[in-house]
């Protein structure tokens, strides 16, 4: 069931109640009044027709014979003002009785009326027939027989009334809760109107719309949850975000894997291919067999590298380490091919320590200079220097192509490929230094003029 | 009868080696080179090829970029790449390649391909020769040593393609598939009478080698 159905459907239900509750009280009050009034009255009419109908038959004395006896108490009867009203009864003779049903048998179960009353009393009030009656009963004796005197009084106006009282109260409820239940909804329905939009919102989310956003109205608790809403939808988005770049780098890393692999299966399956079907002379033969060997020392040097990016995508242990003796140690690693090159490596260290991993930098700096190295021509100069909490390496040579700049940390890239590939490289060099940057939480930054040299920079968070 | 003439354009040398010592072994005379630019230098001075075997990815000119030069001199074009995106298929059959295959390949199929591209442009030549025996394909005769040799029309189909494919071992099954056909119930059986009928009728009991539990290969 909906919510404003609900929350409708419960106020109504109290309210309905309250307003019958309400009516139901006041009907019991006035039904009461009215019976009330009736006895009363009855009481009164009762006495004063006994005391009047008593008197006309004290007038003389009572006759002997039964029948003249007889027509003398119901001459009497019949005198005395408001008969109509009464039966006479003797007996199991109805000398008068004008309701047509037996008064005395149908006053089981009546009141007794209060004490000091003329004469011992009863009354009730009974349904016959479809009307409603007002009984009271006393016995009466005259010329020592004991009469029943009893008055029938139709009272059915007066319950009528209420009655009638009662159909209207019913009938204005039903009008007024119907009124107030059409009202409630539609003052519910709108309230309400800001959990829809948040339920659309929430849909909206759940099939993949993260941009999607709700319009904060009011300070209300419905307001809070719409600005949690956005809140979480912000989450979302980000997360999402994050991992379906996360996702994309790693489809564009094994892409390229694939696609450096390829080249090197193919031509040692060609060259084999070659030798399991073809008869080969001898020199055939061997350069088949070497160029199946070189392919495959290629792919295991390939693999050495991947090997190398991986491992670093773990945790790594970082100590504070003295920056002289890393850039002592780089120099060392890379001064053999400087000077069979013909370049000078220059090192300018600003002191100081780093927390780090002193192995992988070294590494990473190597490859750095290494680079610089191989963009660089005989004569010119490579330096390699440190201040503060940034270590970098410039050279003076070839340069990065502007557009290139942003992709040469992509795994596999390579600028000029051939030229690369000549010397046995992988595009691999710069995707391990980004590798490390990032596990030690620096960043890298790299700088390039065409023909004017490029210069890489690792920023670390802090120096110590 | 002239072989045909291939030119092949890949950077990798080892590939490049393997492909040309397949083709010559094959009966086509071929030219490497590794670079675009000195393709395009090369065909000014000298063009009679019958087809380009062309990497598509090259440095500096690629593939694609070769295409108008080869369109210039009539040269039909198979392209060669790595490239396995559809794509580059599309773009290098759009721009007027006869075909395109995909690394890495099997030389038998790169070998049948470079068949059809030469039937097709009519520069396959109708005459086959093999040490002193001669078949005209346009005759569908065979001769040895200028004397015909009557040959049954599967036994005709089967030479033709043992030379065609020569010092290339060729499988039973496939011989079977190509030449009986892939409808052809039957076992290999039939392929080893037929060879057995070759050798008697043509004197090619040293030339056709058995491979043992593979094929036949029809040897220099």
């Amino acid at each position: 069931m909906t919510l404003p159905a609900k929350l409708t459907g419960l106020s109504i239900s109290l309210i309905a109640i309250a307003v019958i509750s309400c009516c139901a009280i006041i009907l019991s009050y006035a039904q009461k009044d009215a019976l009330s009034d009736v006895t009363q009255a009855g009481l009164q009419d009762h006495e004063a027709f006994y005391r009047s109908f008593r008197g006309s038959a004290s007038v003389s004395d009572v006759p002997e014979h039964p029948a003249v006896r007889r027509s003398f108490i119901l001459s009497a009867f019949r005198g005395t003002p408001g008969a109509v009203e009464f039966t006479l009864r003797l007996g199991s003779d109805f000398l008068s009785n004008n309701v047509g049903f037996d008064v005395e048998s149908a006053m089981k179960g009546a009141a007794a009326s209060e004490a000091d009353s003329y004469i011992a009393l009863e009354y009730k009030i009974v349904r016959v027939n479809g009307k409603d009656y007002f009984l009271a009963h006393g016995k009466i004796d005259i010329g020592g027989e004991t009469y029943d005197l009893s008055l029938a009084r139709d009272i059915s106006d007066a319950t009528g009334g209420v009655r009638a009282l009662a159909l209207r109260c019913l009938a204005a409820s039903l009008v007024v809760t119907a009124l107030a239940a059409t009202l409630m909804w539609l003052l519910v329905f709108r309230s309400l109107k800001p959990i829809r939009t948040l339920q659309e919102s929430a849909n909206l989310l759940s099939r993949g719309q993260y941009e999607n956003r709700i319009a904060v109205e009011g300070r209300d608790e419905l307001a809070a949850l719409a600005r949690d809403f956005n809140s979480m939808a912000d989450a979302v988005e980000e997360n999402v975000g994050a991992l379906r770049e996360t996702a994309a780098r790693r489809q564009a890393f094994i892409n390229g894997l694939s696609h450096e692999m390829k080249t090197p299966v193919t031509a040692i399956m060609l060259s084999a291919e070659t030798l399991l079907n073809r008869r080969l002379s001898p020199e055939e033969s061997n350069r088949a067999l070497a160029r199946i060997y070189n392919q495959s020392k290629w792919l295991e040097s390939l693999s050495q590298k991947l090997m190398a990016l991986v491992l670093v995508q773990g945790e790594i242990e970082m100590r504070p380490e003295s920056v002289a003796d890393l850039l002592g140690a780089v120099k060392e690693t890379v001064s053999g091919v400087f000077e069979e090159n013909g370049i000078e490596l220059i090192v300018r260290c600003g002191g100081g320590d780093l927390c780090m991993d002193f192995d992988l930098m070294r590494a990473a700096l190597a490859n750095l200079a290494d680079n610089a190295r191989k963009a660089s021509r005989s004569g010119q100069t490579v330096e390699l220097c440190a201040r503060g909490n940034i270590i970098e390496v410039t050279d003076h040579g070839r340069g990065i192509p502007r557009e290139e700049i942003a992709r040469v940390t992509e795994p596999f890239y390579m600028v000029d490929r051939s030229r690369s590939k000549k010397r046995g490289g992988a595009g691999l060099g710069l995707a391990l230094v980004r590798q490390i940057a990032e596990a030690h939480g620096a960043r890298l930054e790299i700088e390039s003029v065409l023909d004017e040299g490029t210069t890489v920079r690792l920023a670390f968070p802090d120096a110590r | 009868m002239a072989r045909n003439r291939i030119l092949i354009v890949e950077d990798d040398k080892d590939i490049a080696e393997s492909i040309a010592l397949n083709l010559e072994l094959s009966g086509y005379d071929c030219l490497a080179l590794d670079d675009g630019e000195a393709a395009v230098e090369h065909l000014g001075a000298d063009h009679s090829f019958d087809l380009a075997l062309l990497d598509v990815m090259l440095p500096g000119l690629d593939g694609f970029a070769l295409m108008p030069h080869m369109q210039k001199y009539n040269i039909p074009v198979l392209y060669l790449t790595a490239k396995g995106d559809v794509s580059s298929r599309v773009r290098g059959l759009r721009d007027g390649a006869e075909d395109y295959i995909v690394k890495p390949f099997e030389m038998l199929e790169l070998l049948v391909r470079i068949e059809k591209i030469l039937a097709r442009t009519g520069k396959l030549g109708s005459v086959l020769r093999y040490r002193d025996i001669t078949i005209d394909l346009d005759r569908h005769s065979v001769t040895l040593c200028g004397e015909p040799v009557a040959l049954q029309p599967l036994e005709f189909d089967l030479f033709v393609k043992l030379v065609k494919f020569k010092n290339c071992t060729l499988t039973r099954e496939r011989l079977l598939n190509e030449i009986w056909g892939i409808d052809f119930i039957g076992g290999t059986r039939t392929v080893d009478i037929h060879v057995a009928h070759l050798r008697k009728k043509l004197r090619l009991a040293d030339a056709i080698v058995a491979v043992s539990k593979i094929g036949y290969r029809l040897e220099e």
